[in-house]
């Protein structure tokens, strides 16, 4: 998050940033809060804190991952993700699944690398 | 309409009457909230006996109200035939002194929480025989003569129709369960006879004790179609609880046909189980959506269903990973 911290000097708003204060709940309630909690306390607090690290994550990643998967789109041409899934049922590209399921696959990877990067299994992913 | 503890307690004095003769009911709790019904936990006592019992009925305003009745009718006609399930006491339609719809089975003991049933060292003998437990009370269950209870249970005629039509019709666009719909609904694998089928027989729904499967639970799900949906569903990812084990976190899909089919069950071959594994993780991803639509639209609001949206990441993943234009 150390990139945030220096490109607010031209910001409105003052420290700590969005993702700073969502890194400060986080911490709190995985480092704090979660370890005294009992039962389905304990439980909620830890898929609490996981939510942010998901929201992090994402906040760390967005904007690179949102221009590839642009790219991506044009690549196939389609303009956007209901474009794409009407030309898929219409079969515009059973003749193309190679390329869409290259592109499908780096969006994937692309989702469960913010999601959940640890259900990744390498050994079963394509070379 | 019976809302609170005590009016429960003695609705089920009521109901218990022509069968047990006079009870106290000691120990009432309710154990969960189902998204269509409620499971509540009590003894009853007279004098020196005691009967450990289970009582679920009908959620009050529950979309299939008539559903407890229909599990009461499969759970005899299973239990008849073989099926490990516990012994249903009595049942009821509404208007009964419940309120609605119910079921009372005998309660057993045993534990059915997957991360323990895959963890607790004092399981290792039901782990050791966990596929072939699976794979014989699944070939009892596709063995039970369906004519008693055609008409009660639902028929899921094309499995991928219903599934797809459920998918499109949340208006969420997710490009890669398009691709698998269309690549499913080509590569149909030729069709067996209709049976029935557990429709959620998987780790979560097994009571499991030391000497292996001691209840097979959740009928609610049940149905007429297709046995192979039983085998691609117990082996989804979802339900092996991040162990690697093809089936619940612990065996392997191939030890799994073996034994299904030598407990009398079809021949199924392992590409036949990928593709119902599959329609599988795209009935996971189905469920997904829901929950968290129902986060969403502020029908049931918590972090945890929220959080199910992002699994659908996983569902993707796991989809193209069982997509066989990936693999080439």
């Amino acid at each position: 998050m150390s990139g945030e911290r220096s490109e607010r000097t031209n910001w409105p708003h003052d420290a700590p940033g969005p993702a700073e204060l969502v890194e400060a709940v986080r911490d709190y309630l995985s480092d704090d809060l979660g370890p005294r909690a009992t039962g389905r306390d304990r439980w909620m607090s830890r898929v609490a804190a996981n939510a942010l690290t998901v929201a992090l994550r994402e906040l760390g990643a967005g904007e690179v991952d949102a221009a590839r998967h642009r790219r991506r789109l044009k690549a196939l041409g389609v303009v956007d993700d209901r474009a794409l899934v009407d030309a898929i049922r219409a079969g515009e590209f059973d003749n193309r699944r190679h390329d869409l399921v290259g592109a499908l696959w780096d969006t994937t990877i692309a989702k469960i690398e913010v999601a959940n990067p640890g259900y990744r299994d390498r050994s079963l992913e394509p070379g | 309409m019976s809302t609170t503890t005590s009016d429960v307690a003695a609705g089920l004095r009521e109901v218990l009457r022509p069968v047990l003769g006079d009870r106290e009911i000691v120990g009432l709790q309710r154990l969960s909230a189902g998204a269509n019904r409620e499971t509540w936990s009590f003894d009853a006592v007279a004098g020196d006996s005691i009967e450990r019992l289970i009582m679920q009925r009908a959620r009050g305003g529950a979309a299939q109200p008539g559903r407890c009745s229909v599990e009461a009718l499969v759970l005899r006609h299973a239990r008849s035939g073989g099926v490990t399930v516990p012994e249903v006491l009595v049942a009821g339609e509404a208007p009964n002194p419940l309120g609605r719809d119910f079921t009372i089975v005998g309660r057993l003991v045993g534990e059915s929480i997957a991360r323990r049933i895959l963890r607790d060292p004092d399981l290792e003998s039901a782990r050791r025989r966990f596929v072939a437990d699976c794979a014989r009370e699944l070939a009892a269950i596709h063995a039970l003569d369906p004519e008693p209870m055609l008409g009660r249970l639902t028929e899921i005629s094309d499995p991928v129709d219903s599934q797809r039509v459920a998918y499109e019709g949340f208006d969420d666009p997710h490009p890669v369960f398009d691709l698998a719909f269309r690549w499913l609904t080509d590569n149909r694998p030729p069709a067996v006879g209709s049976c029935v089928v557990h429709g959620d027989f998987r780790m979560g729904n097994l009571l499991i004790d030391e000497a292996g499967i001691a209840a097979v639970l959740d009928w609610e799900l049940c149905h007429i179609g297709d046995p192979r949906g039983d085998l691609g569903w117990l082996c989804a990812r979802a339900w092996r609880f991040g162990e690697s084990g093809e089936v619940g976190g612990i065996g392997s899909k191939a030890e799994l046909l073996e034994a299904y089919e030598a407990a009398g069950g079809l021949r199924v071959g392992v590409g036949e189980l990928r593709w119902w594994e599959l329609l599988a993780t795209l009935r996971w991803g189905n469920a997904c959506l829901v929950m968290v639509d129902d986060h969403r639209r502020g029908r049931s609001r918590s972090v945890e269903l929220a959080m199910i949206g992002r699994r659908i990441a996983e569902v993707e993943y796991d989809t193209l990973l069982l997509l066989p234009e990936l693999v080439r």
